[in-house]
């Protein structure tokens, strides 16, 4: 058990360290260096803010931070008999160490909509842009340098993946959004590959989970994210599965934070399963 | 749900392979209701499509392994015919192994092998099925289809940086994408200079190298509203004698604007190497 802990730990540091050290260098040398591609980190915050701006969330925003979810709610039997299949590993009760995780990150393989949302860069409180293009806006986050589409034309949500004539599913889904008033945008999601995970405790979601952002700009320079997920096939109800908050990025710009496969995966193989835990 | 796993190991034939089955699906597909959500290669934009508008790359364009008939390289950017190499770039370029000259177990492509990154220039010329261009006022998006990856080019007037690489207090790091800057040359082309790009990742598809002191200018020029050509110089002189003209990439508007989703994933590449590729074993002609 200690063994197992320890290992933990260290394979733990080492996996924030990996994703973590070309950032974390380029925030040093922001400090000292003040060359305009260095992110700056923390922003002074004009106090009060103006107001926000109309029907706009375009920049960079420091975020997604602060997350406050609720509970996950009871699953169904299809959804634990799912999340059995799942070895997390950094999580309290679920926690068999990084070299007998299935945990798909491990790898590098993609993080998928929505857990992208959660594993926001390590050594900052994590990067978010909002961009657009006709008939849609543009998300790219600093984790993985990973985009979505938003379509804002008006067109429905596919109802079937991976059928005939449907769409197949894919990491980051289908998305559509509309402006609920001047300062909330709401997007819905569907279509996901299930190879994702939902969260780091390896939770699932099926392909057609209905999740909803909520992003709302309280004044120039704070948003605040409410995620809502709904997947009737594997829990028993909806719940908030984040309440977040961003800030305005002064430099708007990102480090480039990337999980490569070849060193996560030597990482794996040569030091956190020789540690004494098997894969599976 | 279609795999994912990347053509590039399977090789030339399966490609093809899969391209005319795509087709011949999407012929059997063409009175079915069309879903707004999906890419059809065979729906293409007609003809040029009239003048192009000025100073605008904004939309989505499919590429040249988009199925969608975009006109060919007249230089492949994949296996680009490369000036004479310095001692350094002869050295580097040696100890690359490319898949097609090596078996998928002897090759050491790191995104053969592992999914890493192509990083920059690479990922603008291989596996290019289609793109999205974005503006915001002091910056242009690149945002690629194949890895979901984005690139930045700022816009508003700096200039590269000096001090990537090297172990100065100061100096910044390489990245797999490069610090770019861009500006419009004439109201049609939009000329992005790039360097520091992270040098454990390779310029071509054929394995040739580049150093972290490389200098990359891409030109895009917007031909028609349908048609972008990009063309991509490289300028190393640590391992170049002389500047290495990588070659031409069309690109064509694509009317519904939709790109399908196609990514390495690489715990399945893992496995296919375990199962498949590895024990194939790597004599040369294992990759044929």
């Amino acid at each position: 058990m200690r063994n197992s802990l320890a290992a933990s730990t260290v394979v733990l540091f080492a996996a924030v360290a990996f994703v973590a050290t070309e950032e974390g260098r380029a925030a040093q040398r922001g400090r000292t260096g003040g060359d305009e591609f260095v992110s700056e980190g923390v922003p002074r915050m004009p106090n009060p803010p103006g107001p926000a701006p109309k029907r706009d969330l375009s920049g960079a925003w420091v975020g997604p931070q602060n997350n406050k979810p609720d509970p996950v709610p009871p699953m169904t039997p299809a959804g634990q008999a799912e999340f059995k299949l799942r070895n997390a590993y950094g999580t309290a009760t679920r926690s068999d160490g990084l070299g007998a995780s299935n945990d798909p990150f491990i790898t590098c393989d993609p993080l998928g909509f929505p857990r992208d949302l959660l594993a926001h860069a390590v050594s900052s409180r994590g990067g978010t842009l909002f961009g657009s293009a006709p008939n849609r806006i543009l998300i790219a986050y600093e984790q993985q340098r990973v985009w979505r589409e938003i379509w804002t034309d008006g067109r429905a949500l596919p109802k079937a993946v991976d059928v005939r004539g449907a769409p197949e599913s894919r990491y980051y889904g289908y998305s559509v959004g509309h402006w609920e008033n001047d300062n909330t945008l709401v997007i819905e999601t569907t279509g996901l590959d299930e190879r994702a995970w939902l969260d780091e405790a390896g939770h699932p979601h099926s392909a057609m989970a209905h999740i909803q952002e909520r992003y709302t700009r309280t004044d120039q320079y704070n948003l605040q994210l409410t995620v809502t997920v709904d997947d009737a096939k594997y829990y028993t109800k909806p719940w908030t599965f984040m309440r977040a908050n961003f800030y305005w990025m002064k430099a708007q710009d990102f480090a480039e934070t990337l999980c490569i496969p070849s060193e996560a995966i030597q990482y794996r193989d040569t030091l956190a399963r020789p540690s004494g835990i098997d894969a599976r | 749900m279609r795999s994912r796993y990347i053509g590039a190991i399977a090789g030339g034939a399966i490609v093809l392979l899969l391209t005319v089955l795509a087709a011949a699906q999407n012929n059997q597909q063409n009175n079915a209701p069309r879903s707004p959500w999906k890419y059809y290669p065979a729906d293409r934009s007609v003809g040029d499509g009239g003048p192009a508008p000025k100073r605008d790359l904004t939309g989505t364009w499919a590429g040249p392994q988009s199925g969608a008939a975009v006109p060919r390289s007249r230089v492949n950017p994949k296996n680009p015919p490369a000036p004479p190499l310095t001692p350094l770039g002869q050295q580097l370029f040696d100890r690359n192994k490319p898949l097609g000259k090596y078996s998928p177990a002897g090759t050491n492509d790191p995104h053969v092998r592992y999914c890493d990154p192509y990083g920059f220039p690479q990922n603008m010329t291989n596996e290019i099925r289609g793109m999205t261009i974005t503006t915001m006022p002091n910056r242009t998006f690149i945002l690629l289809q194949y890895m979901d990856l984005w690139r930045e080019i700022w816009t508003d007037g700096r200039t590269l940086p000096t001090n990537v690489g090297g172990r100065g207090r100061d100096n910044l790091d390489p990245k797999y994408n490069g610090y770019s800057v861009g500006h419009w040359e004439d109201d049609y082309t939009f000329v992005v200079d790039t360097t520091g790009p992270a040098p454990n990742t390779w310029a071509t598809d054929s394995a040739y190298p580049h150093s972290v002191d490389a200098r990359v200018q891409e030109r895009f020029h917007r031909d028609s509203k349908n048609d972008l050509t990009l063309t991509i110089m490289m300028d190393d002189p640590k391992l170049y004698t002389k500047p290495f003209y990588i070659g031409d990439v069309h690109f064509r508007w694509i009317p519904n604007q939709m790109l399908d989703d196609f990514t390495c994933i690489p715990s399945e590449l893992q496995r296919y190497l375990t199962e498949m590729g590895d024990p194939a074993g790597s004599d040369p002609s294992a990759a044929r």
